[in-house]
């Protein structure tokens, strides 16, 4: 799993965290069951406070997307797996746009529009 | 980026062939021919395991040809099977040392199975056979010295690292702190492999400490040391930092592998044959390949040290960990090479 951090982009530490799990639920490469490293340990690689990790998983768990387990620690719950599904039909959306070149920002407002429909 | 993929059946040269399986059948028929020529100076019963007091074991006069010939090509067939399934690099040490093993197995058995019916020629009584001892050396001897010239013998083994993939370093930016973590696991079958092994050492031990009626219970001590060894080796979790890569064993964090970015000359990405390359599972080192952390065969994450040394972890997404470890290890190199900044006194550029 791979978490990016930038301490210079005004995004809240805690928040890309939070944004990193997500990316990599939603491209499949965390699974529902898989156990997210110990707060601790993620604490220590990204030389961050330990409560900006695990404010960022209490996220997550809010969101539904882990599970935080007395011993277990953060599991990735179900609900990851609908991310993922997402991700096949925006990149098969995004391939029918290419091929009616449709250019993105066009895409981007027709999906606004679906939004506030 | 893509890491390799699972390479074909590795096409081992004739000469691998030769001695792991011509030469074994040979060494078996001329045992089982010259045990058949003696068959009718042999007493029956025939003496056929030396105990501590001399001989105490018999059996009808054939059973040592039918058994130097049952063992002789099982085992052989045994290795062909090895050699035949094997993947990856056909240079890869540790099948030239399955080829060269077979023939020093087949040189020990032929020897010992013929000698020890050698020594009872011409005898009356089985039980008046003399000791082993000196053709047990000799069979060692005998075998060490074949599986030594044909190591030589047969072509150089190769470090099966040519279809390493080269890794583009991840672009960081300045100030930016990420990290990747992984965790890999001994395959099911790998653990099996290891239980069976440990199982049976386990079980031999038990029934040894009952043959003699629990006085040598210490000895139990060993299987459970190799197991709980065994135990440490099979959960382990990488992580790469901007500190470089850690390699740990889960749960108790040790053994445990550091490699500083700064130590770093070049990151790639491989297939990694756990079994043809390091001869096993878990933390191990092999010839050419130095140590690695292999638990599953499939893509791994190669590090060249700026002093040789190599390093070798099995786990899944190895390209990105590879990526940002590359990325780390450039810019650690960077901060060695333009030294400390101390300053006013740099002057421009």
């Amino acid at each position: 799993m791979l978490i990016r951090i930038d301490p210079g982009s005004g995004v809240a530490i805690f928040d890309q965290i939070a944004a990193s799990v997500r990316a990599d639920a939603s491209r499949g490469r965390l699974r529902p069951g898989d156990r997210l490293p110990a707060a601790r340990e993620l604490a220590e690689a990204l030389e961050v406070n330990v409560h900006t990790v695990l404010r960022a998983y209490q996220q997550l768990r809010d969101e539904g997307l882990i599970d935080l387990r007395r011993g277990r620690g953060a599991v990735v719950t179900d609900a990851a797996a609908r991310g993922s599904e997402l991700l096949d039909a925006v990149r098969a959306l995004v391939a029918d746009a290419r091929r009616a070149e449709v250019p993105p920002q066009t895409l981007l407002t027709l999906i606004r529009e679906e939004y506030a429909a | 980026m893509t890491a390799p993929d699972r390479p074909p059946r590795a096409r081992l040269p004739l000469s691998y062939w030769v001695v792991a399986v011509g030469l074994p059948l040979i060494v078996g028929a001329v045992a089982v021919a010259v045990q058949l020529a003696w068959l009718p100076e042999l007493p029956d019963p025939i003496a056929i395991h030396w105990g501590g007091d001399g001989v105490d074991g018999f059996a009808p006069a054939w059973f040592s040809t039918v058994l130097s010939a049952g063992l002789s090509l099982g085992m052989t067939a045994l290795f062909a099977v090895i050699l035949g399934t094997a993947r990856g690099s056909a240079g890869a040490p540790t099948l030239k040392l399955l080829v060269v093993t077979s023939l020093a197995t087949s040189v020990l058995l032929g020897v010992l199975m013929t000698a020890s019916v050698g020594i009872q020629r011409g005898l009356d009584d089985a039980s008046e056979a003399p000791a082993i001892d000196g053709w047990l050396g000799i069979a060692f001897a005998g075998a060490l010295l074949a599986g030594a010239v044909s190591w030589f013998a047969l072509p150089r083994a190769k470090a099966p690292l040519a279809d390493a993939a080269h890794v583009e370093p991840l672009r960081l930016v300045a100030g930016e702190r990420s990290a990747w973590i992984a965790g890999t696991r001994l395959s099911t079958g790998a653990i099996v492999v290891v239980l069976t092994g440990v199982g049976v050492a386990l079980a031999a031990t038990v029934f040894a400490v009952i043959a003699t009626e629990g006085r040598t219970w210490p000895l139990l001590a060993i299987p459970v040391f190799v197991l709980a060894l065994c135990a440490l080796g099979v959960s382990w979790r990488a992580r790469v930092d901007a500190r470089g890569l850690t390699v740990s064993s889960r749960p108790f964090g040790w053994p445990r592998v550091r490699i500083a970015a700064s130590e770093i000359a070049e990151v790639q990405t491989s297939h990694v044959e756990p079994l043809a390359e390091f001869g096993g599972w878990g933390w191990r080192w092999a010839p050419g390949r130095s140590f690695g952390v292999v638990t599953r065969s499939g893509e791994a994450i190669e590090v060249r040290r700026r002093d040789g040394r190599r390093f070798t972890v099995t786990v899944d997404d190895a390209a990105t960990g590879a990526a940002l470890l590359a990325a780390y290890a450039a810019s650690a190199t960077e901060i060695r090479e333009r030294g400390p900044q101390t300053g006013s006194a740099r002057g421009n550029g």
